[in-house]
């Protein structure tokens, strides 16, 4: 616990101290202000304004921004070296990949705490469904734990931080698009099979409409668990490769 | 031009065969889970597999060996093995809690929720149900929206309400029994002993945004189906239930029978002459425009059938002939007058502010909406539409225990053109002040004897019925509201409906308001954290 906290701690540190997580939270807000600001106007005298919309968005941004976030984080320790310090530092191998782990959860959290900020405004300026929005962000927000624990996992398969970038996009791609399934492949069970897998589809049929299944929150705890457990073994790999 | 020998040594074909065999062997396992079986390509891939396999082995025994018992080997293996096995304890876990059904729903209206009239509604249900929807791959992401809500039903209902998906392109004679339209149909039917579809009791649900209430009402109609029974009466040359011309009744008839009710014929006349009465069973009565007046026996056949709390639904025309049904001074309007408080009147509306193709295209100016039969009616959305219709004169004083009233008016320019001969004759009309009866005039009445439970309807008009204008306006809303509130079948499936989209507040704001959104959340919001960013890197560049 104390070696998940120790590497917690200094993830956090190079988060806040690094001039380009600025950079990416502040892009991702003026496309999440872009598209709150869009739907203002389309909704105005028309429609209530979609509750769950920025989640919504954040389960396409998150195909591009997951590996954003964590395409280095494993990726870049075996590239300059460092891999075998850590791995000879008093921090078992577990603790090492949660506690980057948490550390690029915690600061995707606090982005979508901010963006949640939208929803105030919307509140001042209207009454609405403010249980629904918190269900979508409680979606949102494992959806996202999912998709870094995904990247995370790629970046521990290879020392090259743009290899493990695309990896992750192309996995991300695959589940996002496999809530359109039926769309391409024409055998029902296949499509539903497949269906079943996708990330999108356990946030679009449940938390985007306000409703929590307990399926879906063992889906994507259970990403998250199975992608961290193999990235503990590939780590643990470098002990015997 | 010069010759380069290509040499292979052992160590790459080795290599390279455990390559292609390692890919072909995967490839190969890939499609036999894909293909449920044997194919030529999963044959050929699994061969490849195990050739490239086998020659690594020979050509390279060391590598193989090392692979296969070394040190990574079981490092490997172990971490496969607790992959695997982490993975199947995650789908296991989520397939107990998807059969489990444990959802919360966070929506303010309760959205996703079954009322508690639905739980009783489902209370009732003893005959297994099947849901059955027709979704093709394409309408997959929206049968899984639905798949939560039906599941819900199953799980109110203890399971004797079931689901059921078919694809209709790969059932496309299933798919033609059931009379599908389009992809993501959804139907209800009981089921027989052998788990089969009962087709005599499939209906299709509607699809509207007050899901709740269209599937509730549905599973309502197969409950009561079968025990409600309407007799359409034969026997005064009235319109015909079963015909499909533009003057039939089929579109009610069918439009009855869809709602689980039972439709039947019969003849007063006959009970009169033999001295028989109509079924207890009977619902209700429907005396869709007879053309001749009732006689003393059989209206003692009807008196009898409302002494006992039947109902009865009057249609009447302006007619012409001399022994016109209900004509004023005739027997049964007498009865009806004495009785209920109602009666009608021997005149044609002609309305001067018509909006139709003549001035005897009557639509409905004022609703009464304080009896169930015209509640969802409206002026201007679902105004009714009579054509040559009858005035009824409604009893203001009526008789102790039988309320009556009035439900649609005609205008204030309307009159009453008492002269139906020549109306009959050269279809002129115009108003004779002191003879013809003065506007406005109401051309829908009800009564009801609270002593006996007998209701009457009567409506100085059937043309709104026919297959021609049922569709028109609110003339279907007036024959199905009408026939609920007399058999009662209102009563028993009314309940408080839940709807997509209620309560959801639509946002009014200024221009001005609007520019402080986009201010604070494209420009402030982004701008401040690319300013902490910016003082950052200053710091460490100066440093």
């Amino acid at each position: 616990m104390t070696g998940t906290w120790t590497i917690f701690r200094r993830e956090m540190g190079q988060y806040f101290t690094s001039p380009i997580s600025y950079i990416i939270a502040g892009a991702l807000l003026i496309l999440t202000g872009l598209y709150f600001n869009g739907d203002v106007a389309y909704s105005l005298t028309v429609k209530a304004i979609n509750p769950s919309l920025i989640p919504d968005f954040m389960a396409t941004a998150m195909i591009f921004f997951g590996p954003l976030l964590t395409m280095r984080m494993l990726a870049e320790e075996q590239r300059e070296g460092t891999m075998e310090l850590l791995l000879t530092s008093p921090v078992n191998d577990n603790a090492i990949v949660i506690g980057k782990f948490l550390s690029a959860w915690v600061y995707y959290s606090l982005l979508l705490a901010i963006t949640f900020s939208y929803q105030l405004i919307v509140a001042r300026i209207s009454n609405p469904d403010m249980s629904h929005t918190i269900c979508a962000y409680i979606g949102i927000w494992l959806y996202g734990g999912a998709a870094l624990a995904i990247g995370l996992m790629f970046s521990a398969l290879t020392e090259n931080q743009i290899v493990a970038a695309f990896l992750s996009i192309a996995t991300l791609t695959f589940l996002y698009l496999g809530d359109v399934a039926g769309q391409i492949v024409t055998n029902l069970d296949l499509a539903r099979a497949i269906r079943q897998l996708s990330l999108a589809a356990h946030y679009t049929d449940s938390f985007a409409f306000g409703i929590v299944r307990a399926e879906d929150m063992a889906y994507f705890a259970g990403i998250i668990v199975i992608m961290l457990f193999i990235a503990v073994r590939v780590v643990e790999s470098h002990r015997w490769r | 031009m010069r010759n380069e020998n290509i040499t292979l040594t052992r160590g790459q074909i080795g290599l390279w065969a455990s390559i292609i065999g390692g890919i072909a062997l995967l490839m190969g396992i890939i499609g036999l889970i894909w293909q449920g079986g044997l194919t030529e390509i999963v044959i050929v891939a699994l061969v490849i597999g195990a050739i490239g396999i086998v020659l690594w082995a020979v050509m390279t025994p060391r590598e193989f060996r090392a692979f296969v018992s070394g040190r990574q080997a079981r490092y490997s293996t172990s971490a496969v093995f607790g992959a695997l096995l982490l993975i199947g304890i995650v789908v296991l876990f989520y397939v107990v809690l998807q059969r489990a059904v444990i959802i919360l729903d966070m929506t303010e209206g309760q959205r996703f929720s079954i009322s508690d009239e639905t739980r009783n509604i489902l209370r009732q249900v003893t005959r297994p149900i099947q849901i059955t929807g027709f979704y093709s791959p394409r309408a997959l992401a929206q049968r899984e929206v639905d798949d939560q809500f039906f599941r819900l039903y199953e799980d109110g209902s203890n399971g004797k309400i079931t689901r059921s998906y078919i694809d209709p392109d790969e059932q496309p004679a299933m798919a033609q029994k059931f009379g599908i339209t389009s992809d993501g149909e959804v139907f209800l039917s009981y089921l027989n002993t052998d788990s089969s579809v009962d087709f005599n009791t499939v209906s299709r649900l509607p699809r509207s945004e007050t899901q709740e209430r269209d599937m509730t009402e549905a599973i309502s109609r197969l409950l009561i189906s079968g025990t409600l029974t309407v007799y359409f009466d034969q026997s005064h040359a009235e319109r015909d239930p079963l015909s499909a011309d533009p003057q039939g009744l089929s579109g009610i008839n069918n439009g009855i029978r869809e709602s689980g009710l039972i439709t039947y014929p019969i003849s007063i006349s006959d009970l009169a002459a033999s001295g028989g009465n109509i079924p207890d069973t009977a619902s209700a009565i429907i005396l869709a425009r007879p053309t001749t007046d009732f006689s003393e026996a059989e209206i003692g056949v009807i008196d009898r059938y409302l002494q006992k709390g039947g109902a009865l639904f009057i249609m009447a025309d302006v007619l012409y002939n001399q022994d016109a049904f209900l004509r004023y001074d005739g027997l049964f309007n007498r009865y009806l007058w004495e009785h209920f408080g109602i009666r009608a009147l021997d005149a044609a509306v002609v309305d001067e502010a018509s909006h139709g193709q003549t001035l005897l295209d009557i639509v409905s100016a004022a609703i009464y909406p304080e009896n169930d039969i015209a509640k969802r009616l409206n002026e201007q959305n679902s105004p009714t539409l009579f054509k040559i219709a009858r005035p009824v004169e409604v009893n203001t004083s009526p008789a102790e225990n039988v309320p009556n009233g009035k439900v649609i008016m005609s205008s204030p320019q309307s009159y009453g053109e008492t002269d139906l001969k020549t109306l009959g004759e050269t279809e002129t009309y115009h108003y004779d002040d002191g003879k013809d009866i003065r506007g406005p005039l109401s051309t829908v009445a009800w009564a009801y004897n609270r002593a006996t439970g007998a209701k009457v309807l009567l409506i100085g008009d059937s043309d709104f019925a026919t297959n021609s204008l049922v569709q028109s306006g609110g003339n279907g809303i007036l024959f199905t509201d009408g026939l609920s509130w007399l058999t009662g079948f209102s009563d028993r499936i009314n309940f408080a409906p839940q709807a997509y989209g209620t309560g959801s507040p639509v946002i009014f704001v200024d221009g001005q308001t609007l520019d402080v959104i986009s201010f604070l959340t494209v420009i402030l919001l982004p701008g401040l954290v690319f300013a902490i960013g910016l003082g950052i890197w200053i710091r460490r560049v100066r440093a």
